[in-house]
């Protein structure tokens, strides 16, 4: 962080110095003419130089008496080795020049009544001298609240809104120049400086003087050996966040993969050097402030983040221990500064337009389509005897879709419609597509506002940073919405000399309404939501029992089944409602130089009430009232009372981590220095959750009925047999969980001269996690590693083009904890249910004995360049071998044992990658700045190992293909793909695939399993990249960031009309009689087994590869307009963004995983406005 | 100094912090799971609905009685695999190993109480015992389904030497699977293990028929000794069962509907009450079966949905596949759960001594002890007691009314291979909805004995696998 004034800045403060002075002596002169009094006359009295010159003071005195009458009274050694005065050509008042000498000489003068000149030596720390100047940024642009103290005191001003300060400093201090994100500046005032500008250079590149923060402790970058990466505010900051942080830190970080777009066992892809478990978490650890958090990521602010520092591997995360494995995500968040209340105010707005189901790749026709396929489907479900048997039965085989529906009339035996009668009834059906009602009824713009406001401030023993943050969203599906408030306060305060404390505290509220809006994949497209009169009509999906049974229901004297989309939405709502605390505070103790103490903690609450309220009139309570009703009509028994449906659940998250460290910092002579933390922690996180139902509830006059819960349960329905279940365990519910975890650990760092460091770390972590026994409870952890300072050596002196060079080495194990197993049997409690109005209770089996289990670790080895050339041009370059073991899984075991499937340690996995990151400043001036940032990342996966290694053998090609068999499969990468090799359609429509030996057959038949399968890759990017570039002009800025992922498959839908709602376009396109399948393009005749295993064909099995243009952004402040200036601001921001603009897929089908579907063909950007104020 | 000192402290707070605390700290007992500690853990353990309804629901597939009329013509899915005696129910080696996953696991259940309840505190000894007899008793019940099921039927002869499954005794994954044992072992141990628990078990179970009791020890070995073929043993423990427990057979001919039927944690003819893991779910049954039954016959009213519910579709001559349907809580669908027991009753300790007296030639014995369940499934008014002396005649009646009492119970298939073994069965043939014969089990056919699965064979690939019609 110290900067010592170097020769290149004090050359470009020097001339403009020199500019500043001239006005001040002229506008002093001006002043002290007012002032007439004897001694001023003779200070105005004029000196002439003939040119520029820099002279002593013995010089001057000899000009002065040439040209005036005074005389000089001084101490001989006065003047001695005082430095020379810089003099300019043209007239000076005789006052002025003296001043000057004065300040420059470190002596005062006065002028005696005879005329004499009287030069007193004055102590350097008497000199108060005014010291004024313009604080900028690199790019000479004004910076407002720059925190200028002067050092070892309390006296400190801020800048002005032109950058400007003032501040009384003695003569030999040192100004310190701060402010969040810039490198502090220390300035040392010479008697000659009484007007000092200053550049403030960002510490965003500094590979040499940002220290790197842990969590734990601050390392020297020089003395670090691990992999860390860490992003500082400005580039968190030059995009507008409208989502959470993660958004503004994906492919900023190699080696982080951040892809919401595609998905692994069904979440978004979030990772740190690929997947190193099955079972247990695959996400980072996420820090904030130093301790690790539990809550929801909403939590944190993404504007008040500072930097946000990516642990990576072994040497940087075992300190972490048991939960290092998948790295570690620290997030530090503005600290305030010293200075006068700075207030900043955010406005942000954001738009995301409605689906625009047109340009969808779905066909035009797709009614016509459905509704003709029906008529010549032979695999149709429908007997003769179903349209007899629709009045009567439930049950799911009998809710025919409208169109089966009429074609089961058509061939009933009994009540048959003509031929002409069933097409004049399907055309009609035809006739109609629902996607624009659709839009129409169910969507809507997304709206987005954000409100910030920032206040900080401070003095040298209390600083503090409030903040306020209200975000309101209202989401495409109508009637949903979200609001959240956030407020955050942190403070530092110095409570003695020695002693410090950090205090933070953080509230988070959010309230979200969910309305039920059907999928529209769930539709058929004939179907209409309303009829004529705008009255509300029921669609097939979630009616769950068919028009003709629906009616009997009624006619029995039961509720209508049949779900009314338009109706559900006034009559169903969830509201959620969670409110989240975080209190964090450290105290730190100094007892020296070279030791500190920290003690400290954090408390974290979490609550989060979700009520789900279906009203009377809704198809939720609705069936539940159908499907427990008893009795016939006239006798009927509501065992549900009729009414509406109300479920509570509360969800109670509570957890502390307390700390104690020591931290030990010794420079042995010159060539020693020593780091050591030694610290402890305990942690504890307690989950509650409870939920509770009502029935028949009125939610005006909030009156409940009572129900035979004894009756219920288990109850084997006889009406709406296929209606949802109330299942007692779901409704009524508590859950707990505590977790304990006790730790040791202690980091070691070891420089000589600072060109070598060693470092080291170890940590135990026990927790209850794995029962009593010690042999599971003690998993240590270590790690080494080593740094070369290259360019600290002397054979690097002279290559001026590299500014520093590092190579570094780690290696060690990080681990993972797996819960929810102990080596003994678990039993869990329930209610034994199968003998009605006697519910007893029982102990069932949670997981088997196993006296196996152990916890995973992770074997990590990284091999790391730092590289700064040109003074510009920052790269990192990491190689890393990741290999964990012990992996434990729900994995199949022997039946015999007990079951089919139990967690333990099996599996194992190498992750291999090599990342490399640029960060370029190409073309630097004033008021213009290019910087690009690349990142790119490789990280190659395998599977080493997994419970069953026989697997491989004798299995159905089926198995494969679909599901996740493939997800961890030994020898090949996680989220493995295999395609059949497709070998077009037979003269009977089916479609075929090759053999192992070439030969075409139908799908599965004489299936040869894994053998008769190609292998097409893996479902996660291998490659991940990202591009920025930010041109800086003047006041104005454009930012652009695109995304590349690589180097994996995805699936693309073959289009087909069977078991679909909505087809893909040219799904009409299928084998109709022999001679069709010539066609290469032709589809199999549609039919269950063929368009459903398409898409795993190598034909619809294609390259992942896509680009995606994520931000574009366009900024301008208004610091420098009069306006703004006038009306006493310090700078209005305007921002303009455009997200998710433009995807391309690199395959034939055009499909980039950024749509997330195929059948969308576009991203649906978002549009946002910024605001931002500064007073 | 002074600094000293203050490091000292803190030092001092720390260890103590961290170490001494450390093991009280971490040792909670975890919430909403518990491990297994208590005798009243063990009891609550014996009370799951796990083991209530142990009997594989998927046993009714492999029976002659079940018909699915939309059956796919190639079968896919495990049931219908089953339904077709595949010779695998799935090749997929993740899938599930249908019947021998279920009822592993259910041995896995008493494994665990046989183990544990020894060290269990808070109980007496004579506690334990008891507990420990239940499980025993449970798990020799279970192993009588396994070795019929994959083993052959019993053989005196090459019993010992034909390979049945497994006997395993552990809780622990860690432990190694043992090899097969011999249809011989087998019996034994499930006679050994009777033999054994037999002095503790309760005297009754009247107040829950989920439990064990002496009774039901006996049921059981009556229960498998029939199945081995002898017949004398069959009767005398199928009498002690009768003596030592309920003797009531429900009466179905003077009840309105199968609801009035006592449930069956009550049931009086319930001696070891077992629910199948499908409990409630109807089924189909062949024509064949439906025409069986005597138009009067009870078990035929109450518990098939035909002629109330589709007077247009035939009555009583059932015409048409997939229109009538067996309810195993009876038709009239009052939901009070009134399901048949898959355990042992006493109408079946009743059958075992009619079949044993049948085949001893004892043929009014025989018929006497039929009429002890038969009266009570006729209306008083038209019934007629059966009468033979033809001893084939006799045997045929009682062994067709094991049927009509055990339509779905998990039964028939047991019955099957008995009576294959005896050259007493048929071809059996499956249909698809259009009448074509999609399977057939041949008389004599290797398929009464099912195949170990593939997927239990990956982790055991020493072991031979089981003969199959093709090879």
């Amino acid at each position: 962080m110290k900067t010592k004034p170097n020769g290149v800045l004090i050359y470009l403060i020097k001339k403009p110095l020199i500019i500043t002075m001239k006005v001040f002596i002229f506008l002093f002169s001006v002043f002290t003419f007012g002032i007439n009094t004897e001694e001023a006359l003779s200070q105005n009295t004029i000196i002439t130089f003939d040119s520029a010159m820099e002279i002593s003071m013995g010089e001057v005195f000899k000009i002065i008496k040439k040209q005036t009458d005074h005389t000089f009274v001084f101490e001989s050694n006065l003047f001695k080795n005082t430095p020379k005065i810089k003099i300019e050509k043209g007239d000076i008042k005789l006052g002025d020049l003296l001043e000057k000498c004065k300040s420059v000489t470190l002596s005062d003068f006065q002028f005696s009544e005879s005329g004499a000149i009287l030069f007193k030596r004055i102590p350097p720390e008497d000199v108060q001298q005014t010291i004024t100047g313009k604080v900028t940024d690199m790019l000479g642009l004004p910076m407002f609240g720059v925190t200028v103290l002067v050092k070892g005191t309390r006296q400190g001003t801020t800048t002005n809104v032109e950058g400007e300060y003032s501040i009384k400093a003695p003569v030999n201090a040192v100004l310190v120049f701060s402010y969040i994100g810039y490198d502090n500046q220390e300035i040392m005032i010479t008697g000659e400086n009484t007007s000092l500008n200053v550049k403030m250079r960002e510490n965003i590149s500094e590979l040499q003087e940002v220290l790197i923060n842990t969590g734990y402790q601050k390392i020297k970058p020089e003395q670090s050996t691990g992999s860390i990466v860490t992003i500082q505010s400005k580039e968190i900051d030059t995009r507008i966040n409208t989502t959470d942080f993660l958004t503004s830190i994906q492919n900023k970080v190699p080696g982080l993969l951040l892809n919401n777009d595609i998905e692994f066992e069904g979440k978004p892809l979030f990772q740190i050097r690929g997947i190193s478990t099955i079972y247990g978490n695959k996400q980072p650890l996420i820090v904030v402030d130093g301790f690790p958090t539990e809550l929801s990521l909403d939590m944190i602010n993404p504007n008040e983040i500072a930097s946000i520092t990516i642990l990576k591997d072994a040497a940087a995360a075992t300190v972490y221990g048991a939960r290092s494995s998948n790295g570690v995500i620290i997030i530090e968040r503005k600290k305030a500064e010293i200075g006068k209340p700075k207030i900043r105010f955010r406005n942000t707005t954001s738009l995301t337009p409605k689906e625009n189901y047109s340009s969808y790749r779905w066909d035009k026709n797709a009614s016509k389509i459905i509704t003709e396929w029906e008529k010549i489907n032979p695999k149709s479900l429908v007997t003769d005897q179903a349209w007899d048997l629709l009045p009567t039965q439930s049950g799911d085989s009998y809710n025919l879709n409208p169109a089966v529906t009429i074609i089961a009339h058509w061939k009933s035996l009994t009540d048959p419609i003509s031929i002409e009668e069933r097409d004049r009834q399907l055309a009609e059906l035809a006739s109609y597509n629902n996607t624009n009602d659709y839009n129409q009824l169910f969507l809507r713009t997304a709206i987005t506002k954000t409100n910030n406001l920032d206040v900080s401030g401070g003095s040298e023993t209390a600083k503090y940073y409030v903040t306020t943050n209200y975000a309101k969203t209202q989401f495409n599906e109508v009637k949903n919405e979200q609001s959240i408030f956030r407020l955050s306060a942190r403070t530092t305060i110095n409570l003695a000399k020695k002693l410090s404390l950090d205090m933070t505290n953080d509230l988070n509220i959010a309230n979200k309404v969910s309305v039920p809006i059907p999928s529209i994949n769930n539709i058929f497209p004939y179907e209409r939501f309303q009829d004529n009169d705008n009255n509300p009509l029921s669609i097939h999906n979630g009616s769950r029992a068919n028009p003709y049974y629906n009616e009997f229901l009624i006619n029995t004297g039961l509720l209508d089944n049949r779900y009314y989309p338009l109706k559900e939405i006034d009559e169903v709502r969830e509201d959620i409602r969670s409110v989240a605390n975080r209190v964090t505070a450290n105290f730190r103790y100094n007892f020296s130089k070279e030791l500190n103490v920290n003690f400290g903690g954090v408390y974290e609450s979490s609550r989060s009430d979700n009520r789900h309220l279906a009203g009377e009139e809704s198809v939720e309570a609705r069936q539940y009232v159908n499907r427990y009703t008893t009795g016939t009509s006239g006798n009927l028994v509501y065992n549900i009372p009729r009414g509406g449906f109300l479920r509570e659940q509360d969800n109670d998250s509570d957890g502390y981590t307390i700390r104690a460290q020591a931290n030990y910092n010794k420079q042995l002579k010159k060539d020693h220095a020593f780091n050591i933390i030694l610290g402890g922690e305990v942690r504890e996180i307690i989950n509650r959750s409870s939920s509770t139902a009502y029935f028949g509830y009125d939610d005006n006059t909030l009156f409940t009925l009572p129900v035979d819960y004894k009756k219920i349960v288990g109850m084997n329905p006889i009406y709406g047999r296929s209606n949802p279940e109330a299942s007692f365990s779901q409704l009524f519910n508590q859950k707990y969980e505590n977790n304990r975890f006790v730790s040791a650990y202690s980091n070691l760092v070891y420089s000589y001269r600072n060109k070598y460091s060693l470092t080291g770390s170890i940590r135990i972590d026990q927790s209850n996690l794995f029962g009593t026994n010690p042999k599971y409870k003690f998993k240590p952890l270590w790690s080494v590693g080593a740094t070369w300072n290259i360019h600290k050596e002397d054979f690097m002196e002279n290559v001026e083009s590299i500014n520093s060079m590092k190579l570094r080495a780690a290696y060690g194990f990080n681990g993972n904890v797996a819960k929810n197993a102990l080596p003994q049997v678990i039993a869990v409690n329930g209610l034994n249910a199968i003998t009605p109005n006697e519910v007893t209770p029982m102990l069932s089996l949670y997981s088997y004995a196993n006296s196996g289990l152990r916890w995973e670790q992770t074997k990590n080895f990284n091999l790391g360049l730092d590289v700064k050339v040109m003074n510009n041009i920052n790269m990192h370059l990491d190689y890393y071998v990741k290999k964990s073991t012990d992996i434990l899984a729900i994995n199949q075991i022997d039946a015999t044992k007990g079951g089919n499937a139990a967690l333990i340690n099996r599996a194992s996995i190498l992750n291999q990658g090599y990342e490399l990151d640029i960060d370029a400043d190409w073309i630097s001036r004033s008021r213009f700045n290019w910087n690009t940032g690349v990142v790119f990342s490789y990280n190659k996966s395998e599977v080493l190992d997994v419970y069953n290694p026989n697997l491989l053998e004798n299995t159905s090609s089926r198995n494969y293909i679909a599901g996740s068999y493939a997800d961890y499969l030994k020898g090949y990468p996680v989220g493995t793909m295999f395609s059949l090799k497709y070998a077009g359609v037979d003269n009977e429509g089916y479609a075929m695939s090759f053999d192992e030996n070439g030969a075409a057959k139908r799908f599965f038949t004489d299936d040869q399993g894994l053998a008769e399968l190609e292998y097409s890759g893996s479902s996660i990017p291998v490659l991940s990249a990202g591009l920025s570039n930010r041109v800086d002009i003047g006041d104005f800025y454009m930012y652009c960031m695109a995304h590349f992922y690589g180097g994996f498959k995805v699936r693309v839908p073959a289009p087909t009309i069977y078991n679909t709602t909505r087809p893909l376009e040219g799904a009409d396109n299928y084998w109709k009689q022999a001679g069709d399948e010539a066609d290469p393009n032709i589809l199999p005749f549609p039919s269950n087994n063929d368009s459903q295993y398409m898409a795993y064909t190598d034909k619809y099995t294609v390259n992942g590869a896509y680009m995606t243009i994520g931000d574009l952004t366009a900024s301008y402040s208004l610091r420098n307009s009069r306006f703004v200036k006038k009306s006493g601001i310090s700078n209005i921001e305007i921002r303009l963004q455009a997200s998710n603009i433009y995807t391309i897929g690199f395959n034939t089908y055009d499909f980039s995983k950024g749509t997330r579907n195929y059948e969308k063909r576009y991203m649906t950007p978002t549009y946002s406005l910024e605001l931002n104020f500064n007073f | 100094m002074k600094q000293h000192k203050i490091l000292l402290i803190t030092l001092a707070f720390f260890s103590i912090f961290i170490h001494t605390s450390c093991e009280n700290y971490l040792d909670i007992e975890p919430k909403g799971v518990r491990l297994l500690s208590t005798v009243n853990d063990y009891e609550l353990w014996l009370e799951s609905d796990f083991l209530q309804t142990q009997v594989p629901f998927n046993l009714t597939y492999l029976s002659d009685t079940k018909d699915i009329t939309n059956i796919s013509n190639e079968p896919s899915f495990g049931t219908q695999s089953l339904y077709t005696w595949q010779k695998q129910i799935s090749e997929d080696p993740q899938a599930t190993p249908l019947l021998w996953a279920h009822l592993y696991k259910v041995v896995y259940y008493y494994n665990v109480v046989i183990m544990g309840v020894g060290e269990a505190t808070g109980g007496a000894l004579q506690q334990k015992q008891s507990i420990e007899a239940e499980a025993l008793m449970g798990r020799a019940f279970t192993y009588l389904q396994l070795v019929n099921l994959y083993g052959k039927q019993y053989n005196e002869a090459t019993a010992s030497t034909d390979l049945a499954v497994p006997f395993v005794t552990s809780n622990d994954l860690d432990d190694l699977t043992p090899d097969r044992s011999t249809v011989q072992e087998i019996y034994d141990q499930i006679i050994a293990d009777l033999t054994k628990a037999l002095p503790h078990l309760p005297e009754n179970n009247y107040d829950n028929r989920f439990r064990g009791s002496i009774a039901g020890a006996y049921s059981i070995l009556a229960r498998t000794y029939l199945f081995m073929g002898n017949y004398q043993e069959a009767d005398r423990y199928a009498q002690l069962a009768l003596d030592n427990g309920p003797n009531v057979v429900v009466d179905y001919a003077n009840i309105p509907n199968a609801a009035a039927i006592p449930n069956l944690k009550k049931r009086p003819d319930a001696i070891f009450a077992r629910y199948n893991t499908g409990r409630g779910v109807p089924e189909f049954p062949t024509l064949d079966l439906l025409k069986s039954y005597n138009t009067k016959d009870q078990r035929l009213n109450l518990f098939f949905s035909n002629i109330p519910v589709f007077p247009m579709l035939g009555g009583y001559i059932f015409p048409r596949r997939g229109v009538t349907m067996y309810w195993p809580g009876g038709i009239t669908m009052t939901g009070t759960y009134v399901y048949p027991n898959c355990g042992t009753s006493v109408a079946e300790m009743r059958l075992i001594k009619a079949e044993a007296a049948a085949r001893a030639n004892n043929l009014v014995e025989a018929c006497d002890e039929l009429d002890e369940v038969r009266k009570y499934r006729f209306p008083s008014a038209s019934y007629v007691k059966f009468k033979s002396d033809d001893q084939e005649t006799v045997l045929n009646e009682v062994l067709r009314d094991r049927v009509f009492e055990f339509p779905f119970h998990g039964m028939r298939w047991f019955d099957m291979r008995r009576l294959d073994a005896e050259n007493r069965m048929p071809t059996v043939n499956r249909y698809d909805g259009e009448g074509n014969v999609i399977a057939t089990l041949p008389a004599g056919s290797k398929k009464y004995t099912l195949q170990i699965p593939v997927q239990v064979l990956l982790y055991n690939q020493n072991w031979s696998q089981n003969p199959w019609d093709d090879e």
